[in-house]
């Protein structure tokens, strides 16, 4: 898996910025010159615009104005031929080119009429005749009743088609990467759908339609025709997708890497984009760059907490964060056209960061599934130790000794004796195959066993409860092996009885059951070389038991009384 | 005979006992049961004890380290376990007999025909357990030139120059010991693999020059059978 990514990524490159390759003959390019007011003069190539705004002076609302935008044509051999001009402009205008006129693009707020927004991208034909070599103007007669960010009108010369065909030759790479993020955000929503714990793998999802999104509304202008109002709206959805990045990428690595201080950091980064947002609103661009930015600062620090604390996969996301940083800041050396190089390198970037989070997310799944495997490997084993407890040499031995004995001397009770064996062998064998049973069925399991110890032993046992909700459940088999260890350890009072006495409590916060084992306790022998006195038998059973079943939700507390042992299993509510 | 039964379970301990009256009969003097090892030791340090059946899985302990500290009395041990894996283990520590669970009269009377008869088994018998400045030791077999009868103790002669005491006498330790150890007097029994040549001396004479250049004498009686065995 591993090595797969050291292909995947350079493919990816190469594939994304095959796209930038650059072309001998790029589009000529125009800014405008600004100028309020009305005069047929301004539409004319011999016009002096020199003493005309180049800066950008809101013209909302104010009536007429005009832009006009230089197009310097470089002299060539050929004379060209189908040439035309496509305009990026957030107004209704009528647009002459040397002083002829082109076309309208939507209606003037004019002579009583109310405006009707001109396309924000609009494209024209020219004459032959008037594109020859050197200086062109593109002059705009323009209203803009609609308010919009401030953003220049700009101008694009080049062959028709090869104008009209462009935006969509560079779109179809970047519409191929928001098919990817599409499906891996579709894939990873429905494992969290069947896993709704994996909160990682929803963030992770909502990131992928995040970064589909930001890439459908940012390349949306260059195939899809809207009247200039949308632009707005547009660059104001791209804003809220970046915002919730900044939120949703350092989020994503707090939970996988289980940054303990979730909601204090939550609450910082949520306080200054919050704040960023307020303070520059409507100043899109920029406030989208350090939106990116912020989320990159983040993602560092806690990504440099991860390395800290040893996490898996860290020291792959902090390349990756690394390779980002120096992405975006390298392609903009690149000259790139219909688009700013900043966005190319951003969304290389969202692939970088994808592709890290995949892999540690992968990672992760390994570290799941092989604590699952031995989860399951643990739980068969603790099946097989449960039923290895009654053919385990001493029990069985031990217990056919004497059985053979009762029969020899007694043959009525070595019967008695055989049915109590038979009936504990068919309690255990039942109980076998359930994580848990009802503690009904579990003390059914112990007087039966004392039963047999008691004809073994000839020990009087007996049993008592308190509180008891046959229902309850729990693993099975721990207080049967808790009382096992009561009989090994006890030893009976002067009338020859051993007494259990086993009590229920519930509270709010916690179930508890108490096995009291009133008898005088033996010493440990001095001379045992592995001793497991002091109730050891048995004891990693039933703490294994419980974690199977309660993970780390319990408490084993396992002292002497005053009436002699006590054994408390306490399991913390959820 | 006094018997010592060491066993935690009583309705078994009294399966023994009824079973060592029913094949022993008179020769028992008297028969005790303690259901722990500290009871149990507690008489045979007050008691005498002329033969032990010990139970190797008394209330949940591991009996390996109890038996260790069973073998170096001067009694023998015949063991009685549900643990029959551990049968070659416990001769190894050297038990008379290792008798399995469940078990039938038939068989106990077999172990204890061992004892009456002198029986050497088929020995497995690895080490000798030892008290040594109080501290119990275990000494290989393989370690021992000699053992030399002292009364109601046997000293035990090391290849490493030194000797040390073991609580049992010289016939109870030939009963446990391999097939090459030899009772070549009535205070030797030695090891045949240390055994270089045999010396005779004027005046009929015998004795056994062992690799470390020790001589030890040989009995009259035992001369022929140890020449015709080991020489011949």
């Amino acid at each position: 898996m591993k090595k797969l990514y050291y292909y995947i990524f350079p493919i990816l490159l190469v594939v994304i910025l095959s796209s930038c390759q650059e072309r001998e003959d790029n589009p000529i390019y125009a800014w405008e010159e600004v100028m309020l007011g009305d005069s047929t003069e301004w539409k004319e190539l011999s016009y002096d615009d020199s003493h005309w705004d180049g800066h950008y002076k809101d013209p909302t609302g104010k009536g007429i104005f005009w832009s006009r935008m230089r197009v310097k044509l470089p002299p060539q051999e050929k004379s060209r031929k189908g040439c035309g001009i496509q305009v990026f402009a957030t107004a209704a205008y009528e647009a002459y080119w040397d002083g002829v006129y082109l076309g309208t693009n939507g209606r003037l707020a004019e002579d009583g009429f109310f405006e009707i927004p001109g396309d924000y991208q609009w494209f024209s034909l020219l004459p032959d005749s008037l594109v020859g070599d050197g200086e062109h103007v593109l002059a705009l007669r323009s209203t803009k009743e609609i308010e919009e960010p401030g953003q220049h009108s700009y101008v694009f010369f080049d062959d028709y088609f090869r104008l009209t065909r462009g935006p969509l030759q560079v779109s179809k790479y970047m519409f191929m990467l928001a098919g990817c993020f599409l499906l891996t955000a579709i894939y990873f929503l429905f494992f969290f759908a069947t896993e709704p714990k994996e909160f990682a793998t929803l963030i992770f999802s909502v990131i992928c339609f995040v970064f589909m999104g930001i890439i459908i509304m940012e390349y949306l202008k260059l195939f899809h025709i809207y009247p200039y109002p949308f632009q707005r709206t547009r660059l104001e959805i791209i804003d809220a997708l970046h915002f919730s990045l900044g939120i949703l990428i350092p989020l994503f690595f707090m939970i996988h890497f289980n940054f303990p201080w979730k909601v204090v950091g939550l609450a910082i980064i949520i306080a200054v984009i919050g704040w960023l947002e307020f303070k520059y609103y409507s100043n899109f661009d920029w406030i989208a760059r350090k939106h990116s930015t912020l989320a990159w600062v983040w993602s560092v620090l806690l990504v440099g907490y991860a390395i800290y604390e040893k996490k898996k996969g860290a020291i792959w996301v902090m390349t990756g964060l690394v390779l980002c940083f120096i992405v975006v800041n390298l392609m903009p050396v690149i000259p790139y056209y219909y688009m700013s190089s900043y966005d190319v390198s951003i969304f290389i970037a969202f692939v970088i960061i994808v592709l890290t989070m995949l892999y540690v997310m992968s990672l992760k799944r390994k570290d799941e599934r092989l604590a699952y495997e031995a989860s399951l490997v643990r739980s068969e084993r603790l099946k097989n130790e449960l039923l290895k407890k009654n053919i385990k040499p001493h029990f069985i031995m031990n217990t056919l000794t004497s059985l053979i004995d009762w029969v020899e001397e007694s043959p009525k009770e070595g019967a008695a004796f055989i049915h109590a064996l038979a009936d504990e062998f068919e309690l255990l064998n039942e109980i076998a195959d359930y994580q848990q049973i009802p503690i009904g069925q579990e003390i059914r399991l112990c007087k039966n066993h004392l039963k047999v110890m008691g004809y073994r032993k000839e020990i009087n046992y007996l049993w008592e409860q308190e509180g008891i909700d046959p229902n309850d459940i729990i693993p099975p088999a721990i207080i049967h092996t808790a009382v096992e260890n009561g009989v090994t350890h006890g030893l009976p009072n002067g009338e020859g009885n051993i007494t259990f006495r086993l009590v229920y409590e519930i509270t709010k916060a916690y179930r508890q059951y108490t096995l009291t084992t009133v008898a005088q306790q033996r010493a440990a022998s001095k001379f045992a070389k592995n001793s497991t006195a002091g109730h050891g038998t048995g004891l990693r059973y039933i703490r294994a038991r419980l974690q199977e079943s309660y993970q780390d939700r319990w408490e084993l507390i396992n002292q002497p009384a005053e009436e002699g042992w006590q054994m408390i299993i306490r399991i913390k509510t959820l | 005979m006094n018997i010592l039964i060491i066993e935690d379970e009583h309705r078994i301990a009294r399966r023994i006992e009824r079973m060592l009256r029913s094949i022993m009969g008179k020769e028992i003097t008297s028969i005790q049961h303690c259901d722990a090892l500290e009871d149990g030791q507690g008489f045979i340090a007050h008691h005498k004890v002329d033969l032990l059946f010990l139970d190797l899985n008394l209330n949940g302990e591991d009996g390996f380290g109890v038996l260790e500290s069973v073998v170096a009395e001067p009694f023998p041990t015949i063991i009685i376990s549900a643990y029959r894996d551990q049968a070659i283990r416990a001769f190894e520590y050297g038990v008379l007999d290792f008798v399995p669970k469940p078990f039938s009269e038939e068989r106990l009377a077999q172990a204890v025909q061992r004892l009456q008869k002198r029986e050497k088994q088929a020995n497995t018998l690895r080490y000798l357990a030892i008290q040594k400045k109080g501290r119990r030791t275990l000494i290989p077999i393989a370690d021992i030139y000699y053992i030399q009868g002292a009364g109601v103790y046997t000293e035990l002669h090391l290849k490493d120059g030194t000797t040390a005491i073991h609580n049992k006498t010289l016939e109870n330790l030939e009963l446990l010991l391999p097939e090459h150890f030899v009772r070549i007097h009535k205070s030797y029994l030695v090891s045949m693999q240390e055994a270089r040549e045999i010396v005779i001396e004027p005046g009929s004479k015998y004795s056994l020059r062992l690799n470390n250049e020790e001589q030890l004498p040989i009995g009259r009686t035992r001369y022929k059978e140890i020449k015709k065995r080991w020489f011949g």
